[in-house]
């Protein structure tokens, strides 16, 4: 499981709460989406439970646990938003 | 007796140096109604220690009592901000360029639950003070502290001095 650092959690947060219109997550809560999108994508191994579900609702539902504990719920437009800012800094940065 | 404040704003204070965290902006970029536009020092959600430094004297009928008050404000509506705040008397013939701090303190402050509503977080000073004292001050938002959970700018509008005379 890669755990991203305090360094990358920040940058992929400035620019996630730039698209808020309220701002009414705190940065543990959104560092629990973003290392959930992480994990997800990076270490995740089939369960039958998820037989059958999508690459999105695995996200999605990894999301939901990881953020129930702060008694947040993104909403599936953040989610969406939350992942494209953890794609673009995991495969665009360092690049030219 | 009688209380006394001075108010520095926050356009009089400079970011430390290399740090991009720390920055002047206007206040229309995050207002609503943006009837009176000025400049404030936005502190970002950075995960690290950023600060920023001013001066201001020490006035000549101040006895004692001394405390700061960071006045400030975010577009976030929960969250904590840790505040540290730093400052240094330097009376005539003393160092400009001083190596420690006469006073470190630090405050953590919860978001009103509103966004842009002012919130002054306070800090109650030990150090020792004397009039025509020039005192450097710094400003720090702590977000290497686990304690500070607002995933937004904080956005310094000013910091008062309050003293007594008695």
């Amino acid at each position: 499981m890669a755990t991203l650092t305090a360094p990358e959690l920040a940058t992929i947060r400035q620019e996630f709460v730039k698209t808020l219109a309220v701002i009414n997550i705190t940065k543990l809560a959104i560092n629990a989406a973003v290392q959930a999108i992480e994990d997800t994508l990076t270490d995740y191994v089939l369960v039958a439970g998820d037989a059958g579900k999508t690459l999105q609702q695995l996200v999605s539902q990894a999301v939901d646990a990881a953020t129930q504990p702060f008694g947040v719920t993104f909403t599936a437009p953040q989610k969406k938003l939350l992942f494209a800012y953890w794609a673009q800094y995991k495969y665009l940065k360092d690049k030219a | 007796m009688a209380t006394h404040r001075l108010f520095i704003p926050a356009a009089a204070f400079l970011p430390n140096l290399g740090n991009s965290n720390v920055y002047p902006k206007p206040s229309s970029i995050d207002d609503a109604n943006d009837r009176f536009p000025v400049e404030i020092l936005a502190f970002k959600d950075s995960g690290t220690r950023i600060g920023a430094s001013a001066r201001f004297a020490i006035p000549k009928n101040y006895v004692g009592t001394p405390k700061g008050y960071v006045a400030w404000k975010t577009t976030a509506t929960s969250g904590d901000v840790v505040w540290d705040v730093d400052q240094k008397a330097i009376a005539d013939g003393e160092s400009l360029d001083p190596s420690t701090d006469d006073d470190a303190q630090t405050v953590t402050t919860t978001a009103p639950g509103t966004a842009r509503l002012r919130k002054d977080s306070t800090v109650t000073f030990s150090g020792t003070y004397a009039p025509d004292d020039i005192v450097e001050v710094s400003i720090y938002r702590d977000g290497a502290q686990a304690a500070d959970t607002l995933a937004a700018e904080a956005l310094l509008e000013g910091y008062f001095f309050e003293w007594a005379d008695a």
